[in-house]
């Protein structure tokens, strides 16, 4: 075997390998989840929903920041 | 259900392209894109490359944004989090290399692999990866066939360099 057949076929051994792992349990049940909760063609809703999660999870962050009421 | 069809090719192949800690989210972000513009589809026989053409495109973006901000990715992996832990060498052994040779491949190629485009990285993952022809990953790409074999011959001889390299040094 020649050195540029070895280092081709280390090449593709390598970029094999790239590809080569395992898709993690969750991930298709969290696509799913997330298809549910969009509309076809409906961005400013998605965006919207986006926004409000955002704001939702600021909202407890700084709750648990004050910490708890006297 | 078509979102199960298509989630694990997409997800490979956005770790193909960006690596592990990013394909979770790219693979989630482009199927529910896909979702919400699905009337943008013109060829419903075409939707499986369509698909991967906004997994391309969402990687491109990322690897812009990792450049503009100068990320680097080292060659530590994180821990998985599925229930098959099993480390790269391991990958490269069960595709007939010997694990010494395929951990020192890795990390002299990984660097390489690093400074090509996304455009070039597809390329490579359709072709080798996936077992695509270059025409197939052409008309994945929709890009003209000698455009995908030029860009794989590019791509081809950064990685051959990183080998003669090292085998020099």
């Amino acid at each position: 075997m020649s050195r540029a057949h070895t280092g081709d076929e280390l090449i593709k051994a390598y970029l094999r390998g790239r590809s080569a792992v395992p898709v993690p349990a969750d991930l298709l049940a969290t696509i799913i989840e997330r298809v549910r909760g969009s509309s076809p063609n409906d961005r400013l809703g998605a965006s919207s929903r986006r926004d409000q999660s955002a704001t939702e999870q600021a909202l407890t962050e700084r709750k648990k920041a004050r910490g708890p009421k006297h | 259900m078509l979102v199960a069809e298509h989630t694990d090719v997409l997800y490979r192949l956005a770790v193909a392209i960006v690596g592990e800690p990013d394909a979770r989210d790219i693979a989630q972000e482009s199927i529910v894109a896909a979702w919400v513009e699905i009337g943008s589809l013109r060829r419903a026989d075409r939707f499986s490359a369509w698909l991967q053409r906004i997994v391309v495109n969402r990687c491109r973006n990322l690897l812009r944004n990792r450049r503009r901000r100068g990320v680097t990715l080292s060659l530590h992996r994180p821990e998985p989090e599925s229930s098959n832990p099993e480390p790269i060498g391991e990958r490269l052994i069960d595709h007939g290399s010997d694990f010494r040779g395929a951990i020192d491949a890795r990390a002299t190629l990984e660097p390489a692999f690093e400074a090509l485009s996304a455009d070039q990285r597809a390329l490579l993952a359709l072709h080798y990866s996936f077992g695509y022809s270059i025409r197939e990953a052409a008309e994945t790409l929709e890009i003209p066939v000698g455009t995908a074999k030029s860009r794989l011959n590019t791509a081809l001889g950064v990685l051959r360099r990183a080998i003669e390299q090292e085998r020099k040094s």
